[in-house]
Formats: structure tokens, C-alpha cells, sequence
């Protein structure tokens, strides 16, 4: 019975679907009331609620109070990416560990006030065994906690975003200083996109500040 | 309002989930309980099941429970809003270039035009469009200049149907688009492409966006 019950929520969600992709239902398309969808599937009010309420979050259709459900326009201007998949899989390299004095830039990116160290770690990414970036990575430094190696191994974007909150990357591009141009060995100025990610807490304290630096023809970021 | 109530217990459960109060394989407060707790009605909650199971948070066992899934480790969403940033970093535009010719096989006319977005008196963006369809072309140039792409779009295609793909990269900007940005010779320019294909995977559209990144980053934010 609940079975039964969740597969004709399912059903009607993607009959509605397939509909407005093949256009028989077109934006701003008044979407069949309650009432109607509840006797075409011979199901309970209840259930049809339930399937359009998932169509509502999905973004395919909005309500009207007092009017009824229509189809909305979807939102081609926004993209999902990731920077991880089975094919584009980046490894990190340790290059090292420090617990250091941070400089003025670092104080002012990690909203850091006092002179406390903070620990930098700077690691190599590659890609089939090819170094395509740097990253460059500060987190508070907490004398009593052990820091384990076994974390810096594995620190990067796709780690650090499981479990903390609001994450902003900021997406540019750059031309290798001399600094970076030497760890990458490329020639100064060549095209550099750069990632910055500041790492908050609940609190919206800032809890890690990362760069990545990756050579401009040799990575890209595809979304859909 | 019975949409805020169950956006509030959807978020409360993933909020609890991603700072991992509640871990993977935990069995979620029944739906008994959660109506004690948020004071809600038994409709609400139901759909709030519903829709974290639909999204992959829980797992719902009928009769017995619902269950935070374990996590899949390739997920790592970012979104990015062409439309905000453009509204962000800019607060004019102008049309450069507008030109009819010869589309693809399904859809032979394609429809090209450029735009050059400005903050003040500064070039931050230059934009390369396309729309490719089949119809006469019934749009003027001064139709183009006060209509949104997608809204041209939308005359020739079902918007639902398209596919969209986009690339961000870093490159060494073009020689004509850095005489446009005001960039020098063999400057780095952001660029960003975006391609829309119809449902038999024919290209119907494509923009090309260069931004200046003295002057104009990307934000992308977690989901």
C-alpha cells in the first residue's frame, strides 16, 4: 500500500515533467487543478499535494494563491559545477606544512587580528600525474590539537566542504607573478584561473582561506 | 504560509545533517515525534519527507522510518548566476555588432549580435551571442537591444527542453575583445562559455562572455 502510494506521487510528478518538456505545457500553462489531477489518477488530494509541492521545489511550477499551480520559466542563467567527478578527479601533493606568522594579506583575508601563527600548507594538484595547480591553504593554528599529517593529504575544496557552511568560491583570471610562475614552472604572465575559497563556520567565523592556481590551459570548469 | 512551514523543517533537517548532528544510517525523529517538535500538521511534515528524500538526504523506509543516506563524495555543487554578476559588476550596455547569417543544418539562420557591459565609463564584460533558428528572422535590432537573451530564445525553442553546458577557463585575451576591454597585449581575460542544445542535441544557442578580472570575479556559491 505505501508503496503503491509513493509510485503514483512519482508518476504524476514526472507525467507533469515530461509534459513541459515537450512543451505541451508551456510556461505560464495553468497546471491541472487538484481536483482534476486527484480523479485522472483516481489518487487522494493528499498525494497529488505531495507531488506538486516536489514540482514547486524543483522549480518547474508555482503557485498562485487563491488561482492554482502554473508552469514557471526555468532559470538558464544559473549553471551547477563541481570540481569532482570520476573523469576530473584532481590529486593533491604536499609540498609542505608550516605553522608561520601570517602577513598583512592573510590577516586581512582570514579576518585574523592578533599576530597568532596560523598553519600554511601548500600542496601541488595533479591530474594523471601532471602538476596543473597550486594551492595555498591557512588555517587558525591550535597549539594543544595535534595537527595529523593524514589531513593534509587530503585537504582541498572537496574535503573541506562537507562539513562546514557557507562557502563562497570567487572565480578570476590571472597572470602568473614571478612567484607562481616559478612553483609552476610556466612563463610570467600566463593565464592563471584562480579559486578562492574562505571557509566559514556556523558562526560565520572564517576557519580556512584557500587559493588554487590552475594553469590556465590545462583546466577547466565545466558545469550544467 | 504552509510553504514557509515546510521550508523551515527541510532546512532545519539538512542544516542537522550537513553540520552532521545527524549522521549517515540515523533514523530521523518519526513523524509522530517531528509533529510534537515543530507544531506543524502531518500534511507538512509528509511533504517535508518527500521532498529531502526526493533532494537525497534521507531514505524512507515504508512502515519503518526515515533515514539519512550516506553521502556521494562527488557531489560538490556551486551555482553561478550570469545574470547577477552582470548586474553586480556593471550598470551599462551597449550593442556592438548585430548580424544574420547562416546557422546549422535544422536551424539555417543564426542570429549574432555582441554586448559590452560597462561599470561607469569602464568596459568589465564582452559578451559574444547567438540564436539559431528556423523561422524568417522577425527581430529587429532595436527589438534585440531591449530584450533579454533568453526571451529571444524563448520565441524559437521550449526553454524546458534545452540542455545547457558551460566551461570556465582562464586564456590569453583575444586582440580584438582587449582593444573592446581595454586590456593589454597578452592579458589573462576570464572566459566563460555557454551552449544550449535541443532535446535531439542540436545547438540553438551559445554565449561567449570575456570578463576583466581587474574588475569583474565570479562568484559561485555552495548550494
Amino acid at each position: 500500500m505505501a508503496i503503491n502510494k509513493l509510485s503514483i506521487y512519482h508518476i504524476i510528478v514526472e507525467d507533469i515533467k515530461t509534459k513541459i518538456l515537450k512543451g505541451e505545457l508551456k510556461s505560464g500553462d495553468m497546471v491541472p487543478s487538484e481536483n482534476q489531477l486527484s480523479r485522472e489518477y483516481d489518487t487522494s488530494r493528499v498525494t497529488v499535494r505531495k507531488a506538486l509541492s516536489v514540482l514547486i521545489n524543483e522549480g518547474y511550477i508555482f503557485t498562485v494563491q487563491g488561482k492554482g499551480n502554473f508552469v514557471s520559466d526555468p532559470n538558464l542563467y544559473e549553471y551547477e559545477f563541481q570540481f569532482k567527478n570520476e573523469e576530473h578527479s584532481l590529486d593533491t601533493k604536499l609540498i609542505s606544512v608550516e605553522i608561520v606568522k601570517p602577513t598583512t594579506d592573510i590577516r586581512i583575508h582570514m579576518q585574523h587580528h592578533s599576530n597568532d601563527k596560523i598553519v600554511e600548507i601548500k600542496s601541488y594538484l595533479t591530474y594523471d600525474g601532471d602538476i596543473i595547480g597550486y594551492a595555498l591553504k591557512y588555517m587558525p593554528y591550535r597549539p594543544k590539537e595535534p595537527i595529523l599529517e593524514k589531513e593534509f593529504h587530503y585537504i582541498n575544496l572537496e574535503e573541506t566542504a562537507d562539513n562546514n557552511f557557507g562557502e563562497t568560491v570567487k572565480i578570476k583570471a590571472e597572470s602568473a607573478d614571478e612567484e607562481i610562475s616559478k612553483i609552476l614552472n610556466i612563463i610570467l604572465g600566463y593565464p592563471i584561473l584562480s579559486l578562492e575559497t574562505k571557509i566559514e563556520n556556523e558562526n560565520n567565523d572564517i576557519i580556512g582561506y584557500e587559493k588554487i592556481y590552475l594553469i590556465g590551459d590545462r583546466y577547466q570548469i565545466i558545469g550544467e | 504560509m504552509d510553504t514557509k512551514l515546510y521550508t523551515n523543517l527541510v532546512n532545519d533537517i539538512k542544516n542537522k545533517i550537513i553540520s552532521g548532528e545527524l549522521s549517515p544510517g540515523d533514523r530521523l525523529p518519526s513523524e509522530n515525534e517531528l509533529l510534537d517538535i515543530y507544531n506543524i500538521s502531518k500534511t507538512t511534515i509528509s511533504k517535508s519527507m518527500q521532498i529531502l528524500a526526493n533532494e537525497g538526504y534521507i531514505v524512507t523506509v515504508p512502515r519503518v522510518g526515515n533515514f539519512v543516506s550516506k553521502p556521494t563524495v562527488s557531489k560538490y555543487l556551486f551555482r553561478y548566476n550570469e545574470n547577477e554578476i552582470l548586474k553586480r559588476i556593471s550598470n551599462k550596455t551597449s550593442i556592438c555588432n548585430f548580424e544574420i547569417s547562416k546557422g546549422n543544418e535544422k536551424y539555417i539562420i543564426a542570429m549574432e549580435y555582441t554586448n559590452l557591459y560597462c561599470k561607469d565609463s569602464m568596459p568589465v564584460c564582452y559578451i559574444e551571442s547567438a540564436v539559431y533558428h528556423q523561422e524568417g528572422n522577425d527581430l529587429s535590432e532595436e527589438d534585440i537591444i531591449s530584450m533579454e537573451y533568453f526571451d529571444m530564445v524563448k520565441r524559437y525553442h521550449n526553454l524546458h527542453a534545452l540542455k545547457k553546458k558551460i566551461s570556465i577557463e582562464a586564456v590569453i585575451c583575444p586582440q580584438k575583445i582587449c582593444e573592446l576591454l581595454k586590456l593589454r597585449i597578452n592579458d589573462s581575460v576570464l572566459k566563460v562559455t555557454a551552449q544550449y542544445h535541443d532535446s535531439e542535441n542540436i545547438l540553438v544557442g551559445s554565449r561567449t562572455a570575456y570578463y576583466n578580472s581587474n574588475y569583474a570575479d565570479i562568484l559561485a556559491e555552495e548550494q
